[in-house]
Parts: C-alpha cells; structure tokens; sequence
C-alpha cells in the first residue's frame, strides 16, 4: 500500500511538473511572439506640399533637404509656388 | 546573482553595440562634412565633455550661474564644430551638434550600466546588481530611442519635441521674422484683432534657441510690459496609456529647460503680471526624439484652434499677446 501511494505521489508531482513546465514555455512564447510584434512596427516618413493659395496638396516620400516652408514646385491647378505644409512618419502596415 | 549579471552583460552588449554604432555614424557625417582633423579624435574629445554644476547650497544668482556655464558649454560646442566644419552651413552644422550630444548621451549610458556591473561583481553586492537587472530593459529602450533619433537628426527630419516651432510656424505662415536673440527669431501677425508676437527657434536647423531670454526682451524692452497675455506651445511627456497627439491647456511656463530659461518666463510673467497660459501636446520619449508622428503632427490645427479660443475668451480686440513655441526646430523654418 505504502509504495501504491508512493507511485500516486510521484504522478501528482510529475503532473504538476509538467504543466508548470507547459506554463512556462507558452508564456515564453508568447512573450517572444510580443517581442516580435513589437519589433516590426515601423514608420515611414512623408512629406506633404500644400498650396497656399487653392489648398491643392500632395504627399510624396520624406527627401533629404526637406524642411517645413521650403519652397516647392508650381501648383498644377493655380500656377502658385507650392510649400511644404508638413513632415511627418506614418507607420507602415505589413503586407499579410 | 550569476543568472542576473549574465542577462545584464548581454544588455550591455546590446548598447555597447549602439554607442558604437551611433559614433561610426557620427563619424561618417564629418568625414562627409569635409573635417579638418581626425574625426575619431575629434568625436572622442566631445564624447566626454563634461559640466560642473553650479554650487546649489548658495541659491544666490543661482540660475545666472547656470545659464552661464550653459552658455559656455554650448559656444565651446559650436565653436569647436565650426574650426573643423567651416564649409558645412549653419543648419548642417546645427544637426551634427545634436547628433553628437545623441552619441553622448548613448556612450554615457553605455558608461554608468558598465560601472555599476563592474562594482557589482567586486563587491559581490547583490541588491545593486538586482537593482540594475529590474531596470535593464528601460535602459534599453532608452539606448534604443536616442539610437532611432540619429536618423532624424541626421536627415533633418522634424522630431515630436518640434511640435512648439511647428505650431508657431504656422502662426507665422511665412510672416517676417528678426532675430532677436541668439538662434531665436519673433515675427508679428493680426489674428483676431489681436497682435501677436511669435516666438520660435531659428530653423530648420536642430536648435531649441532662448526663448526665455527672447520673451524678457520683447516684454521688457519693445513692449514695456504691456502685454495682456503669454501662451506657450510645447511637447510634454505622456503616461503610458494616454493617446499620442493629445492636447490639454493650463497655467504655467510650458518649457523643459534645466532652468535658467523657465525662470526668465516665470520673472517676466511675474514682474509684469501678465498670465501666463500653456497648451502641451502629449507624447512619450521615444516619440519626442524621433520623426515627427503624424497624430502629433495633426495636432497643430487643435493647438491654434485653442490658441484663437483663449484669444476670443481672455483678451479683447486690440490687445498685445505673446505665443512661444518651444522646442527644437529640426526640419521646421519659419
């Protein structure tokens, strides 16, 4: 009988053991799955050119040189001298 | 204990890795810029400058002190920038002072995580070394977020700290503007019925400028005290959980200076007693420091729609208010 509740001791422990085992790696993983979730957000920064006088506006990539005010090209609609209305990172969405 | 110091000294691999990084970039913008002398050298003697902080025990003249040694640190910078960069413009040479202060700022952390290891490990002292393993990962966001800014500072891209200049610049929409203290410009609009005196940094260069100092000398000198109001626009840090771009209005001199420029604002205000109103825009660290978002971004139009409703509510038609937009003006002219 002693060594019958031996055995049943042993497989309550073992059980235990195995699920805090199964504890762990599932929170392991998904910390590691949050880790790389995380990790791959990324932004991507654009540039917006706004006229002045009819409003019209484009949004083109961030390029080096650029700063808010800077003088632009002409407005296809108005013929008036484009600005650059503002800079700002947009986050990219991953493709699925 | 031994688990604790491996995991920290994998951390501090991690931002070793950066604060090199961070000077190889460094270096390779003064070797573009055309220096005069050997980059490293140069980048190494910057990297450590250090400065002594004014005696706090006697308060007299205290902030004075400061703003000076402040002062003399900034021109030993810029000066030194200059003699080895004469080619590279003003602006250039105003984006590579902030990208060194990034890199110092990384090889610092760097620094201090390596010295409490080490002390650690000789003293076998085990609540300093769990103290830095609870606290590693935030030191490593930190390492991470002045790595991430490099690229802005080196493109000129406008960060979430220029929001202030942003929205000021916007006041301006390319009214003429004087420089009326050093890296510091004020032009004057009709809004309302009201004149407003728009107070920024001089850009697109990354430079916060001295807004203080600016403030004192159009209340003081040009206007004689005689202004209703003063509002300030600046970025402030969120809590977690709160929404990015945010903004809320208060009282107050809206500036994170180490203090010498708060203290004018405040002694002006003071002195001619004239309130003093703040708007801040929400964001955390990381966003302040890198690439303007576009929520913070968005949040200019909300700033002026507050600034012309405190306009309309708090003064009257004809009266004289004051608009300061504080922060650094990196990729934003006025």
């Amino acid at each position: 009988m002693e060594v019958l509740h031996e055995m049943q001791g042993l497989d309550i422990y073992g059980l235990l053991l195995i699920m805090l085992i199964l504890f762990l790696i599932s929170s392991l993983l998904r910390t590691l799955l949050e880790r790389r979730r995380i990790g791959k957000e990324e932004y991507e920064t654009k540039t917006l050119i706004k006229c002045p006088k009819c409003n019209y506006s484009e949004e083109r990539s961030f390029q080096v040189g650029d700063y808010v005010l800077k003088p632009e090209k002409k407005c296809p609609k108005c013929g008036e001298t484009m600005r650059i209305h503002r800079i700002y990172a947009v986050k990219i969405v991953p493709r699925k | 204990m031994y688990l604790w110091i491996r995991n920290i000294k994998v951390h501090l691999a991690k931002i070793e890795r950066l604060a090199k990084d961070a000077k190889a970039r460094v270096i390779e913008v003064l070797r573009k810029g055309g220096i005069r002398e050997d980059p490293e050298k140069f980048l190494n003697g910057l990297l450590q400058f250090f400065i002594i902080d004014p005696v706090r025990d006697e308060p007299t003249n205290l902030m004075r002190r400061l703003e000076h040694l402040l002062d003399v640190r900034e021109h030993r910078l810029k000066d030194s920038i200059r003699r080895v960069l004469p080619d590279l413009g003003d602006f250039a040479r105003a984006n590579v002072e902030i990208m060194i202060e990034a890199a110092r700022a990384l090889d610092q952390i760097y620094r201090i995580v390596r010295h409490y290891l080490i002390l650690g490990e000789k003293t076998s002292n085990w609540v300093l070394i769990m103290q830095l393993e609870l606290e590693m990962p935030q030191i490593v966001k930190l390492a991470e977020t002045y790595f991430k800014a490099l690229d802005a500072f080196k493109d000129g891209k406008p960060i979430g700290d220029g929001i202030g200049p942003l929205v000021a610049a916007s006041l301006l929409n390319g009214a003429k503007v004087k420089e009326i203290v050093e890296d510091t410009v004020v032009g004057i609009v009709e809004r309302k019925g009201r004149k407003l005196y728009v107070i920024k940094a001089k850009g697109p260069g990354g430079t916060v400028g001295k807004p203080g100092e600016a403030l004192k000398r159009i209340v003081e000198d040009e206007l004689h005290g005689k202004v209703s109001r003063i509002i300030m626009i600046d970025a402030a840090l969120k809590f977690e959980g709160e929404k990015t771009g945010e903004v809320i209005e208060g009282v107050g001199a809206a500036i994170g200076d180490p203090g010498p420029e708060k203290f004018k604002i405040e002694s002006v205000a003071m002195k001619n007693n004239i309130p003093l109103d703040s708007i801040i825009i929400k964001q955390s660290l990381e966003e302040a420091i890198t690439p303007m978002r576009k929520e913070i971004s968005d949040a200019v139009e909300e700033v002026i729609r507050k600034i012309d409703k405190g306009l309309e509510e708090r003064t009257k038609e004809g009266d004289v208010v004051v608009v300061v937009g504080v922060g650094n003006t990196l990729g934003i002219a006025q």
